[in-house]
C-alpha cells in the first residue's frame, strides 16, 4: 500500500502541517529575525514620502521628517488630534484640506509654522529625500540632545525627560492634562534565552494617546493580545507599528529587553 | 480518501492562519466621516437580484431619535439581524413605516403624466454611484464639529436646535408624557489612574429613552453585571452604540471625564 505516491502525499501533508504550525505561532524558526534591514542614516530615519496627489498635479512628493516635528509636538498631536494615519498615504491629505486648516495646514498656516503658500512649496515638496544632514546635525548639536545608538541616534525619551525638548502635548486643549496611568509590566519572551521586555505606560503616555495603541494594536488586557511575537513586530505589527520606522528601531534590543546579554 | 481529507484540513489551516495574519497587531483604518455609522443591510437583496442597502445613520439621526427605530420600529442593533423583507416594508413595517410617500419617499411613485418612478437605488445603493439629495459635507456644514466619527457634535446640534428629532410616529409610537431623567452617575474605574466616567442619563435619554439600554444592555440595578473596557471595545454595553454609530471610543476623555489632577 505504501507506494511512492502515498509517501509523496504524506510528505506534502507533513510539509503543510509544518507551515501551518509556523504560521499559527508555533516555534519561531523565522530566519528573518536575525536579518534586520539596514537602517537609513540618522537624518533620514523616520522620513516618510507622502504622495497622494502631488506628482499627479505636477508637484514633487513631500518628504516628511519625523525628527524635526517630534522635537516640537508629541505623536498624539498629529496621530490623534489631527487625523494623520499611521501609514504613508493613508490619510487622504489634499492641497485643499491643507489650505483649509486640516492636516499639515493645522500648523502650517503662516502663523504657527510657515504657510502653504507658493514660495514655500519646495520646503516640503522636495521629491527626493532632501539633504537635511547639515540642518539635522546643527539641530542635534544646538539642543545638546542625548545620544542614542540607533535610528536618529538621539535618545528622544531622555531628551524630553531632561527638558531639552518640550514637545507640545496638545494643540487643541490649552489646559490639557495627562491621565496618570503609569502601570509598568514585564512581557516574557517566547524564547527561553531572551530576557523579558519591560514596558512603561508612563514613558509612552508622554508622547501618545491611549487609542494610538488600544484596542486596535494591543488589547487592553494582557492576555487578550494574540500572536504577540517578535517575528510579527518585524512585520510592523504591535510595537513595530512605531518601533521599526519612527520610534527607536528594534535593532536596539536592550532598550526593551534591558537584561539581554549580547 | 482519508489522507486527502487530511490534506484539505491542513490546507485550510494554512489558508485560515494566513488570512488572520493580516488583521492583528495593526491600527485599523479610520472610516471617513461620511462613512461612519453606515450599515450595509443585505438580508435578501442578493437573492432577489437587488443590491444591498447602504443605510446612513447620519442622515436619519439628524431627523429621528435612535429610540424611534430601535424600539418602536423594532430594528435590531446588528446589521442583518432584523430580517427585513420587501413585503414588510410595503406593509408599513421597518423602513416602510416612514418610507411611505408621506413621511419620506416610497419605493415608487406615480408622476403626474402617469409614469411610475422607481426609487430602488436610493436605498439599494451598494456598489453603485448614486447621487443623493443630501450630500454629507453639505449637510453637516453648519453643524457643530467634533473630532471623531462623523466629526459632528450631534449632542450639541440637538441642544442648539440645529437638528430636531422626531420621537413619535402616528399609529406606531405610544403617546406618553416625558420622564424626569435620573441623576448623573459616577462610574468608578478599576484601572489605576483612569478617571471615572461621569454618566449623564439626561444626555442619553434625549436620543435613546430608557428602553433602548434597559434592561437588555444594562440591568437597572447597579453592579448586577460586571463589564470592562474590553467588553465595550468588543461591542457590548456602551460599545453597542459607541464604536459603530455614536461617537467612537477613540478619546477616553469623552466619557472618562472626572477631573485629572
Amino acid at each position: 500500500m505504501s507506494g511512492p505516491r502515498q509517501r509523496g502525499r504524506v510528505l506534502v501533508l507533513l510539509f503543510l502541517v509544518w507551515i501551518g504550525a509556523c504560521s499559527v505561532d508555533g516555534p519561531v524558526s523565522d530566519q528573518k529575525f536575525f536579518a534586520l534591514a539596514p537602517l537609513p542614516s540618522p537624518h533620514e530615519y523616520g522620513d516618510v514620502v507622502i504622495d497622494h496627489a502631488s506628482r499627479e498635479a505636477g508637484e514633487d512628493a513631500v518628504v516628511f521628517s519625523h525628527w524635526s516635528h517630534r522635537a516640537l509636538y508629541t505623536c498624539r498631536v498629529c496621530h490623534f488630534e489631527l487625523p494623520f494615519a499611521m501609514e504613508a498615504n493613508g490619510s487622504g491629505i489634499s492641497e485643499k484640506a491643507n489650505r483649509s486648516g486640516h492636516f499639515c495646514g493645522a500648523c502650517h498656516d503662516g502663523e504657527t509654522a510657515f504657510g502653504h503658500t507658493e514660495e514655500n512649496c519646495s520646503k516640503c515638496h522636495t521629491g527626493v529625500p532632501a539633504d537635511k544632514e547639515s540642518s539635522f546635525k546643527k539641530f542635534r548639536k544646538s539642543l545638546k540632545l542625548p545620544k542614542g545608538d540607533y535610528g536618529n541616534k538621539i535618545d528622544w525619551v531622555a531628551a524630553e525627560r531632561r527638558g531639552l525638548i518640550e514637545p507640545q502635548k496638545s494643540i487643541l486643549e490649552p489646559d490639557f492634562k495627562l491621565i496618570a496611568y503609569n502601570q509598568e509590566f514585564e512581557v516574557s519572551a517566547a524564547w527561553s534565552m531572551i530576557s523579558p521586555a519591560q514596558f512603561s505606560h508612563d514613558e509612552h503616555m508622554q508622547w501618545l494617546e491611549c487609542s494610538n495603541c488600544h484596542p486596535d494594536i494591543f488589547a487592553i488586557e494582557k492576555k487578550g493580545t494574540q500572536h504577540f511575537l517578535m517575528k510579527h513586530i518585524l512585520d510592523d505589527k504591535f510595537c513595530g507599528a512605531c518601533h521599526t520606522k519612527v520610534a527607536f528601531p528594534i535593532d536596539d534590543c536592550k532598550a526593551c529587553h534591558p537584561s539581554m546579554k549580547y | 480518501m482519508m489522507r486527502n481529507g487530511l490534506l484539505l484540513v491542513a490546507l485550510a489551516v494554512v489558508v485560515l492562519s494566513q488570512a488572520d495574519a493580516d488583521t492583528f497587531g495593526t491600527k485599523k483604518r479610520t472610516p471617513k466621516p461620511s462613512e461612519y455609522g453606515n450599515v450595509v443591510i443585505d438580508n435578501h437583496a442578493a437573492r432577489v437580484d437587488s443590491d444591498a442597502v447602504v443605510f446612513p445613520h447620519w442622515l436619519h439621526r439628524a431627523k429621528y431619535t435612535c429610540r424611534l427605530c430601535h424600539v418602536d420600529l423594532g430594528f435590531a442593533m446588528t446589521a442583518g439581524e432584523t430580517g427585513i423583507t420587501d413585503e414588510d416594508n410595503r406593509n408599513g413595517l421597518y423602513c416602510g413605516a416612514c418610507h411611505d410617500g408621506t413621511e419620506a419617499f416610497s419605493q415608487e411613485e406615480t408622476a403626474e403624466n402617469g409614469d411610475v418612478i422607481l426609487h430602488c437605488a436610493r436605498c439599494h445603493s451598494g456598489g453603485k454611484e448614486v447621487e443623493f439629495e443630501s450630500e454629507f459635507y453639505d449637510f453637516v456644514e453648519d453643524l457643530p464639529r467634533a473630532r471623531f466619527g462623523n466629526r459632528v457634535d450631534w449632542l450639541k446640534a440637538e441642544e442648539q436646535g440645529l437638528v430636531e428629532l422626531k420621537d413619535y410616529l402616528e399609529g406606531i409610537s405610544i403617546d406618553r408624557g416625558s420622564l424626569q431623567a435620573p441623576r448623573e452617575r459616577e462610574i468608578a474605574v478599576e484601572a489605576l489612574g483612569m478617571p471615572s466616567i461621569i454618566f449623564s442619563h439626561e444626555k442619553h435619554t434625549v436620543w435613546s429613552g430608557c428602553e433602548l439600554c434597559h434592561p437588555q444592555i444594562f440591568p437597572i440595578r447597579k453592579g448586577e453585571k460586571v463589564y470592562d473596557m474590553q467588553d465595550i471595545f468588543d461591542g457590548s454595553f456602551c460599545g453597542a452604540c459607541h464604536g459603530s454609530v455614536a461617537f467612537p471610543n477613540t478619546d477616553c476623555r469623552l466619557c472618562h471625564t472626572e477631573d485629572v489632577l
